[in-house]
């Protein structure tokens, strides 16, 4: 199997699409170290897992609380060879209507959390000459959201860029690092914020005429952490359907 | 041939004393088991005291009054778990109310209970099960009083709705057919828990109810389980559309 003995880190795990990440992951071999701040959620499906799991409660947008969580899986899993940094929260409010606090959280979690587990796992996979970081941006960075908010949009185009500096800063040392901008996958997240006319208005845009299922987000995850994807590094890779072309 | 291992398995009332005695069944075979139920305190209590026994089991909020509920906690079992291989449908309740007290309230209640919650998990469940491609096991609870009246009690709604369960039992095993998808039904008399206590409690009805069941004794939910395990297991894989009677032999001899 593809990831055999590698120790993989999936943020914002008891997710729909983290969830879809963590089976890919446990299904070619890797170890998984499952990252919520949700810890009810994680202790529920971490029982119906197969394979080397642990589930390690975090609050991202919490530097102390993702070194915390570093160690942790550092302790159980051993150390950090792929880092899918997926957690993330939306917000639909345009600048007007977007609150302080509102700002704060989205930057915090989509940004901030990414930022942090970088941080802390790019040094480890310097040294060891090997190490893949998947970063999830989203269509809105391109289109500046058209139904995303002003924060998220932001959020996400600030993925890309920290996509490209870490993919320059780590390339000389085996270590890739990528984003992957999905649009519309059906996760509740998504799905539950738009009312029928908007999911029709979306579906009649889509040229493959459906949403994104959380597994094949995942395929996208799959490949960047492989063997198959050693040459490619500072790359943003559209899983959107067609929805927008560049 | 009884063998559930890598089955997955949403069980709606699965903390009752029927559904508690499925779940157990369903996990000592080899499945992981998603315990639904109006009160999530009870159905994660359940799924502890499962997992403390090495068993694979969790439990999710539903209350099946509310379809928007019923769907939402299968979605949510499906995500957990990976999947839904297996169905089976432990809700059931009854109000005695005699023919001229019968109100609309009540008898709605008891409808959506029984059976419209029953139509709206196997449609939920067959979604994922279609969907999967890997066939699937549907059974619902139902009821001796699904062909049999009952005498002198007031059970308008319970009967009319376990009968129409046989007919829906039928239905969705023709429209699933097709996609390797069996459903069954189970109908026991009398299971002694505590749901049945109320039974117990009255001398005269309890003899008589003995007195009418050939093996003279009430169920055991464990008789309850073993009929479930049949329907969800590689065993009973030609059969569906069936109502299995797990009565003692009361419809045989009436």
């Amino acid at each position: 199997m593809a990831l055999t003995g590698k120790t993989v880190v999936v943020t914002g795990a008891a997710g729909t699409m983290g969830l879809a990440v963590v089976r890919a992951m446990l299904e070619d071999g890797a170890q998984v170290a499952l990252v919520d701040v949700d810890a009810l959620r994680l202790d529920s499906i971490i029982r119906f897992l197969r394979g080397h799991t642990v589930a390690v409660p975090c609050d991202i947008s919490e530097p102390g609380s993702v070194r915390q969580a570093h160690q942790q899986v550092e302790k159980v899993l051993g150390p950090v060879d792929i880092l899918v940094n997926n957690a993330g929260i939306l917000s639909n409010e345009k600048s007007a209507t977007t609150l302080d606090d509102e700002w704060r959280r989205v930057m915090g979690v989509n940004l901030d959390g990414a930022f942090y587990w970088a941080r802390a796992v790019l040094p480890g996979m310097v040294q060891r000459k090997w190490g893949r970081i998947i970063n999830v941006g989203s269509l809105a960075s391109k289109t500046g959201g058209l139904t995303a908010g002003t924060a998220y949009s932001t959020s996400k185009g600030a993925i890309t860029a920290l996509t490209f500096s870490l993919a320059r800063e780590a390339a000389p040392y085996g270590v890739t690092v990528n984003a992957i901008a999905p649009a519309y996958v059906k996760t509740p997240m998504v799905m539950e914020q738009l009312n029928d006319a908007q999911r029709r208005q979306i579906l009649a845009q889509i040229p493959v005429g459906r949403f994104c299922e959380p597994e094949e987000f995942a395929h996208a995850v799959r490949f960047l952490a492989s063997p198959l994807a050693g040459f490619i590094t500072g790359e943003v890779l559209d899983v959107n359907g067609g929805l927008h072309m560049d | 041939m009884f063998d559930l291992t890598g089955k997955k398995a949403f069980v709606p009332g699965g903390y009752g004393g029927i559904g508690e005695a499925v779940c157990r069944a369903l996990a000592e075979a080899g499945a992981a088991v998603t315990i639904a139920g109006r009160s999530a305190t009870k159905a994660q209590d359940l799924a502890r005291r499962m997992g403390a026994e090495g068993h694979v089991a969790t439990g999710v909020a539903m209350d099946a009054q509310d379809t928007k509920q019923i769907r939402a906690a299968v979605d949510e079992a499906a995500q957990l778990m990976g999947g839904v291989d297996l169905l089976v449908n432990c809700i059931g309740m009854n109000r005695e109310q005699k023919i001229a007290e019968v109100t609309e309230e009540t008898f709605d209640e008891i409808y959506r209970a029984n059976l419209r919650s029953a139509m709206f998990l196997g449609q939920a469940v067959a979604r994922h099960q279609v969907a999967a491609k890997r066939g699937g096991k549907q059974v619902h609870m139902l009821s001796v009083r699904s062909i049999l009246g009952m005498r002198g009690f007031g059970y308008s709604a319970y009967c009319a709705t376990k009968g129409a369960l046989v007919m829906l039992v039928k239905q969705h095993a023709m429209e699933l057919a097709p996609h390797n998808i069996t459903v069954n039904g189970v109908a026991p008399t009398v299971v002694l828990t505590e749901a049945a206590e109320k039974w117990r409690s009255d001398e005269a009805r309890w003899k008589a109810l003995l007195d009418r069941i050939p093996l003279g004794r009430v169920a055991q939910a464990r008789d309850v389980a073993g009929a479930a395990l049949f329907f969800c297991s590689p065993a009973s894989d030609f059969v569906t559309g069936q109502t299995l009677y797990v009565d003692g032999g009361i419809t045989a001899s009436q």
